[in-house]
C-alpha cells in the first residue's frame, strides 16, 4: 500500500475514532464549547459498554496528579476500526482533546487522541 | 388502540394506513365469519384460519429479497431527520411540546441531559431506534421479519403471516410491528416491505436532542423499507403522535456491507457512567465519586460502609 494511502488510511480511522458525536446518548454533560488539551498517562482502559473509557493520571505544573475519567466511542464502533482492548496499555503517555464536564470536575469525553509525541494512534500499526 | 386525535393522513403513509385499518376490519369479519363455521370449541388458533392479504406462505411464485448483509446509516448525523433538519426548521411539535422540548434543550445546554432516556440505558424505542447509530441486520422469513439492531442488541419482529391485530398487545419500546410485502414494479418479487407499528412504550424521543414524543405513548409509525439500489435501502418513516401537529415522514438510508462485517455485543448497562437520580444527573467518576454535571450542582460522595 502506498505510504500516503496509509496516511489517509490512519487519519480516517483517527477521526472516525475520536468524533464525540457518535455517541448513543446527549453528550449534554459534556461542555464542547470549552474543550481542554490533557497529556498524561495511561492508568487503565476500560473496553466497555456502552462507552470506553480510559482513566487517565494528568500531572499539573506543581506535581500534583489528577486523574480523569475519559469517555470514549462505544466498543462496538471502535472495534470495526481495529480498536482492541490491548491498543492502550497502563503507562502509555498520550495526549487528547477534551470536553469536561460543566461542572469542572475531572471527567468528560474526549476526542483526537494520538500518542504524547503528536502522533495519531494507528491501531493496526506496532505500538511505539 | 386508539388513533391520536390530531391524526390526519398524508402522502405515503396514507395508503398504508388504510389498508392497515381494512385489514383490520376485515380481519373481524372473518373472524366472526370462521367462528360461525367451525363452533367455539374448535377454534383454539383463530389467526389460523385467517386469509393471507397476500399469498405469501404457499408457494405461489413470490419471492422475497435478498437483504442480508450489514446495514449502516447513511448520514453521519444522530438528529431526526439525518439530513435536511436545520433547513427544515423546527420539528412539527404542538406548541405544548415545543414548550416542553425548549425546557429539554435548556437543561441540555446547562449539562443535563434531560429528555434522553437512552442516556440511562432504556431502549431508544420506536421510531428512534431506526435512526440506527450502529448497523443493523434483516433476516427475512415468509411468517417473520426480524431487525437485528446493534444498538442494545435488539430484535424488532415484523409479522407478515397475515395476523391482525391482537385485542391487547402489551406495550414495548420497539412496539408490536405488522408488515407486508408488495411488488411494486409488478415482476413477481416482493420488493417494499411497509410496517405499522404500534403499543409503544416510553418514554421515548426522537433524538438526542430530546425531540419529545406525547406522555400518553399512542404513537403509530409507518414505515416502508426499499432498495434505492443493491447498496442502498430507505426506510420511508412516518410518525403520527400527538406531539406532533401532524404525521411527520423522514426518509432514513442505510448502506449495506457485504465483505469484512463484523458484529460485536452491546450491552449497556455494563459501564454506563451517565447516572441519574431524582432529577439531578451525576457521572460516575472513577473514583467512586458522584462528579456533578452541572454548575453549583452538589457531588455525592456514596457510603461506601457494609
Amino acid at each position: 500500500m502506498p505510504g500516503f494511502m496509509k496516511y489517509i488510511i490512519t487519519i480516517l480511522l483517527f477521526t472516525g475514532f475520536s468524533n464525540p458525536l457518535h455517541a448513543h446518548h446527549s453528550t449534554a454533560m459534556f461542555d464542547a464549547d470549552n474543550p481542554v488539551e490533557l497529556t498524561g498517562t495511561v492508568k487503565e482502559w476500560q473496553y466497555s459498554n456502552p462507552h470506553t473509557f480510559i482513566i487517565l493520571e494528568v500531572m499539573d505544573d506543581n506535581g500534583q496528579t489528577t486523574e480523569w475519567t475519559l469517555e470514549g466511542r462505544s466498543p462496538s464502533a471502535i472495534y470495526r476500526l481495529g480498536w482492541t482492548p490491548d491498543s492502550l496499555q497502563p503507562g502509555d503517555k498520550i495526549m487528547l482533546s477534551v470536553n469536561p464536564l460543566h461542572s469542572g470536575e475531572p471527567g468528560g469525553n474526549y476526542n483526537n487522541i494520538r500518542w504524547n509525541d503528536g502522533t495519531p494512534i494507528d491501531p493496526q500499526a506496532p505500538r511505539p | 388502540m386508539r388513533y391520536p386525535g390530531n391524526f390526519q393522513l398524508s402522502g405515503t403513509g396514507e395508503k398504508t394506513h388504510r389498508e392497515s385499518r381494512e385489514r383490520v376490519n376485515n380481519t373481524c369479519y372473518s373472524l366472526c365469519f370462521a367462528i360461525m363455521l367451525c363452533g367455539l370449541s374448535a377454534c383454539t388458533k383463530p389467526e389460523s384460519s385467517l386469509p393471507l392479504e397476500a399469498d405469501i406462505t404457499s408457494g405461489a411464485g413470490m419471492s422475497y429479497p435478498d437483504w442480508h448483509g450489514q446495514w449502516n446509516r447513511a448520514d453521519g448525523s444522530l438528529n431526526w431527520p439525518s439530513e435536511g433538519y436545520e433547513q427544515a426548521g423546527p420539528p412539527p411539535l404542538t406548541d405544548e411540546y415545543m414548550a416542553i422540548w425548549q425546557g429539554y434543550t435548556a437543561l441540555q445546554e446547562a449539562g443535563i441531559p434531560a429528555g434522553d432516556p437512552p442516556s440511562t440505558c432504556l431502549p431508544q424505542g420506536m421510531p428512534r431506534i431506526m435512526k440506527m447509530t450502529y448497523p443493523m441486520e434483516i433476516i427475512v422469513t415468509p411468517e417473520t421479519t426480524y431487525i437485528y439492531a446493534e444498538w442494545n442488541s435488539q430484535f424488532r419482529r415484523i409479522y407478515t403471516d397475515g395476523r391482525g391485530w391482537p385485542a391487547y398487545i402489551l406495550p414495548a419500546f420497539n412496539g408490536y410491528s405488522i408488515g407486508e410485502w408488495h411488488d411494486e414494479d409488478g415482476d413477481g418479487e416482493y420488493d417494499m416491505l411497509s410496517v405499522e407499528t404500534r403499543a409503544i412504550k416510553g418514554p421515548r424521543s426522537f433524538d438526542s436532542r430530546a425531540v419529545p414524543l406525547h406522555a400518553n405513548d399512542q404513537t403509530i409509525v409507518l414505515e416502508e423499507l426499499r432498495l434505492l439500489d443493491d447498496m442502498t435501502m430507505q426506510n420511508t418513516i412516518t410518525t403520527i403522535d400527538d406531539a406532533l401537529t401532524g404525521p411527520w415522514t423522514v426518509n432514513q438510508n442505510y448502506e449495506r456491507q457485504l465483505e469484512n462485517i463484523i458484529w460485536a455485543e452491546y450491552a449497556c448497562a455494563e459501564n454506563n457512567r451517565h447516572l441519574k437520580l431524582g432529577d439531578e444527573w451525576y457521572f460516575i467518576n472513577e473514583n467512586g465519586t458522584l462528579a456533578p454535571t452541572r454548575d453549583g450542582q452538589p457531588g455525592l460522595v456514596p457510603d461506601n460502609r457494609d
